[in-house]
């Protein structure tokens, strides 16, 4: 017989099913990927938010730096 | 010459990019957080920050981006993540991305060496900053540094801070927004080296450039590195750069770069010692007047202390000695706290028993969650306390002394000293341990600690260790009390994984990863009142995260194994009995009979819920390990995160109604086999205790080892040979237990 309790459990069973699904495909991708997101997502010596691949900061477009002197064509020297 | 502006263009609206450099052990993480206003970690020893971590700092008007790279002696590129950090800071042609301003960060005590590394980011041709720390440390030591005059000599800003004591940190705000501003008088690259040097230089880039012309006439052309990765390619024989160039140019790059070497050795020598030579004598020539008293001998209480400390027989006996210090202290004062989480667990459970009638929501709260995640939560108290000894002990620097001891022991073994501090890391957890092991340039090296990391017991193991001790080990107490056998099987178990280790280690460096062992340079800092900010903060980062991973996948865990241990069943006359259970007086014979039909009923129950079937199913496997069902349903349950043993046998015990009186401690201790004999003995609870110490039960470890290896290869052999190990070590264990207890 499904009562409020039987109800509420089985809902809480499959939100934790759910949760515990979406948390390993999502670390499987991470450890997949560059992005660091993998390991102990609560550790906080490996929060993807602080902690970036160096590599990453190449990815990402810079406040111009260089003047034309510094870029490298063959007028610049 | 080229040169540099630091202005951000019309178009970009980002804003500017200030990297932070230094020497290993400047302060630059602890300066980082001072200006950023973030918590990112710092210790007193080198090689903390093994990645570039970003924050923003606001200069009043303009904000900024900061970049913490990590330590660094040279800007001689040796692997492709310091080849890129180079790149960043140079603005290279092959990637996009930089920086608009480097802060470098300067040791006031080491001043001379430090400036080996402001010598080659003047040469860059970058704004630079130069952060005169820890001036506190240099002006309590009788150094008295003229800033002006540095500053005048070097030709670029400096700003004397103190970053732990936070002092001159809105200078030095100030003067990075100076520099940071448009009509900024632009500074010219400086040349250090011979002219001869830069003569190479120019030649070398003018045989790229020939070769990038034809090369744009048939495909596409190829970007010529910057001025100062071409230095470094004509200074480092086999570095990153050189490598880079020769796969993109081919042989003529090759051919010219040593034919210029060459030439360069016959008129100026060996390459490193060009280098070495010109730096040292322009940072002898840039630090002339700037002394204006003299130093007084370094630290008596540091060298006195090393004399004992970094001792090779005293040494290592003063290190067993503090970590057993360690793991006794965990027993003696983390008692009450467990006892104020186990009596809040316990109210918790009663009140849901009082307010919510026997069923199915009642029996997952108090069986699967509150068994579960509360009965890992109380060991929070031990994890807090061990993480308040590491962090002693890594910020008054001693760490740097122990990865100086063990260096010699693990050479004998294939290790290198450079792989304890990785390993260092992995007691904490595993998985920003084996991220710390890109400190380590050599690949076999690297890879072999990355392998060995996991063996160290992390701080998921310690509740398994510390509730089966406290159920099966005595608690017998030596020396007056100062030795309590608890402690001396805690750190039997944490030597467990550093025992197995060596030997593995000595196999891959024999086998898959044989090699010669690179040698090891670490330098020891001054010893230092640990600061408090930094130890409290160390410990509420780790106690929160116990925390967060108790209440979030151990939480679900816990839902997922008590539904397993409740399904499929006919619970009715199981809530009937607790429902006349709790309508009866307390300690009435009709209670204690009530009390075995509804133990009985429950054990029925869970016997035949899928948790039990695997159980049974999975026994004969265990079975020679000396364990029930029930441990092995909770070792297999355990294998994507260790703590998860915990609660499986919480949930376990409690739907079985066994723990309901007696906690779970009490009812591992009660527990029987079918014949009245105790599932628990000494030899079993060491057993389970060996194959969790050796035992790969961490995904995200697993999964990280992937992504620092690039190769499913390395997670599969590291699984596979520690569950191997783990087997076989928790086998001997049992065997070699019964015949002493």
């Amino acid at each position: 017989m499904l009562d409020f309790q039987n109800i509420a459990a089985s809902f809480i069973v499959l939100a934790a099913a759910l949760w515990l699904i979406r948390r390993i495909v999502r670390v499987y991708r991470a450890a997949s990927s560059k992005v660091p997101t993998a390991g102990c997502g609560s550790c906080p010596q490996n929060r993807s938010s602080q902690i970036m691949q160096i590599s990453e900061l190449d990815a990402q477009p810079a406040p111009s730096t260089k003047t034309p002197s510094q870029t490298p064509t063959p007028e610049s020297d | 010459m080229a040169s540099v502006s630091n202005a951000p263009s019309r178009q970009d609206q980002s804003p500017p990019r200030v990297a932070l450099v230094g020497n290993p052990n400047t302060g630059k993480s602890t300066l980082f957080n001072a200006l950023a206003g973030m918590n990112v970690r710092t210790g007193n020893y080198p090689g903390v920050t093994i990645e570039k971590k970003q924050g923003t700092c606001d200069l009043g008007e303009q904000k900024i981006q900061l970049v913490d790279l990590p330590g660094t002696y040279s800007l001689a590129p040796r692997s492709p993540d310091e080849l890129v950090a180079v790149e960043v800071l140079t603005d290279n042609a092959v990637q996009q991305g930089g920086v608009n301003l480097i802060v470098c960060v300067v040791n006031a005590l080491l001043l001379k060496r430090n400036l080996f590394l402001v010598s080659q980011l003047l040469e860059l041709g970058k704004p630079v900053v130069v952060a005169l720390n820890m001036i506190d440390v240099a002006q309590a030591r009788g150094v008295q540094i003229d800033v002006a005059r540095l500053s005048e000599q070097l030709g670029v800003p400096v700003v004397a801070t103190s970053a732990a004591k936070r002092t001159g940190i809105d200078g030095l705000k100030t003067t990075i927004a100076e520099q940071l501003q448009p009509d900024r008088k632009e500074r010219e690259k400086s040349r250090i080296l011979p002219p001869a040097f830069y003569k190479a230089v120019a030649t070398f880039r003018e045989t790229l450039r020939e070769v990038s012309d034809s090369a744009a006439r048939s495909t596409a052309g190829h970007n010529i590195p910057d001025d100062y990765l071409l230095e470094r390619m004509l200074l480092d024989r086999g570095g990153e750069p050189e490598s880079r160039v020769i796969a993109q140019f081919g042989d003529p790059a090759q051919v010219a770069l040593a034919s210029l070497r060459e030439e360069l050795a016959a008129e100026l020598g060996d390459p490193i010692d060009i280098e070495c030579n010109a730096r040292y004598a322009w940072a002898r020539e840039k630090l002339e007047s700037v002394f204006t008293s003299e130093s007084r001998p370094l630290s008596h209480v540091t060298d006195r202390l090393d004399a004992v400390l970094t001792h090779r027989v005293a040494g290592l006996f003063c290190f067993a000695l503090t970590m057993f210090l360690i793991f006794q202290a965990i027993y003696t004062f983390a008692g009450w706290p467990m006892d104020l989480i186990d009596a809040a667990t316990s109210g918790i459970s009663d009140a849901v028993c009082l307010t919510m009638p026997p069923g199915m929501l009642r029996s997952l709260i108090t069986d699967g969650i509150i068994a579960g995640v509360g009965g890992v939560l109380i060991f929070l108290p031990q994890i807090a306390l061990l993480f308040l000894f590491l962090a002693i002990l890594e910020d008054c620097g001693y760490m740097a002394r122990a990865a100086f001891l063990v260096d010699r022991v693990m050479t004998t073994f294939g290790l290198s000293g450079k792989s304890f501090l990785p390993m260092m890391s992995s007691f904490a957890c595993a998985v920003p341990g084996v991220m710390a092991s890109r400190v380590i340039e050599n690949r076999r090296d690297r890879f072999a600690t990355i392998m060995v990391a996991p063996l160290m017991s992390c701080s998921a193991r310690l509740p398994v260790y510390l509730l089966l001790i406290a159920a099966f080990i005595p608690g017998t107490t030596y020396l007056g009390g100062w030795l309590s056998l608890p402690a001396i099987v805690l750190m039997s178990m944490y030597l467990v994984g550093v025992v197995v280790a060596i030997p593995v280690a000595w196999v891959l460096k024999k086998t898959l990863l044989r090699g010669e062992v690179a040698p090891f340079v670490l330098e020891l800092p001054e010893y230092k009142v640990p600061s408090p900010a930094v130890v409290l903060s160390r410990v509420w980062e780790a106690s929160k995260a116990f925390v967060i991973r108790a209440g979030t996948l151990i939480f679900a865990a816990s839902i997922l194994i008590w539904f397993a241990g409740y399904w499929p069943g006919d619970h009715r006359r199981q809530y009937q009995l607790q429902s006349q259970l709790e309508q009866v007086e307390e300690g009435s014979p009709a209670a204690d009979t009530l009390v075995v039909e509804v133990n009985r009923e429950s054990s029925r129950l869970l016997e035949e819920s899928m948790l039990g079937r695997t159980g049974h199913f999975i026994e004969p496997v265990v079975r020679p390990l000396g364990w029930d069902w029930k441990i092995g349903v909770g070792a297999l349950a355990s294998f994507p995160a260790r703590e998860v043993i915990i609660a499986t046998l919480g949930t376990i015990y409690s739907l079985g109604g066994d723990a309901e009186e007696k906690g779970l401690v009490g009812a591992l201790q009660a527990s029987t086999h079918d014949d009245g004999t105790p599932v628990y003995t000494i030899p079993v609870a060491l057993s389970v205790m060996v194959f969790f110490a050796l035992c790969a039960q961490c995904v995200s470890t697993l999964l990280v080892i992937r992504r620092e290896t690039n190769s499913w290869f390395w997670p599969v052999l590291s699984f596979s040979y520690m569950t191997i190990l783990a087997y076989l070590g928790a086998w001997l264990t049992y065997v070699v237990g019964n015949r002493f207890f």
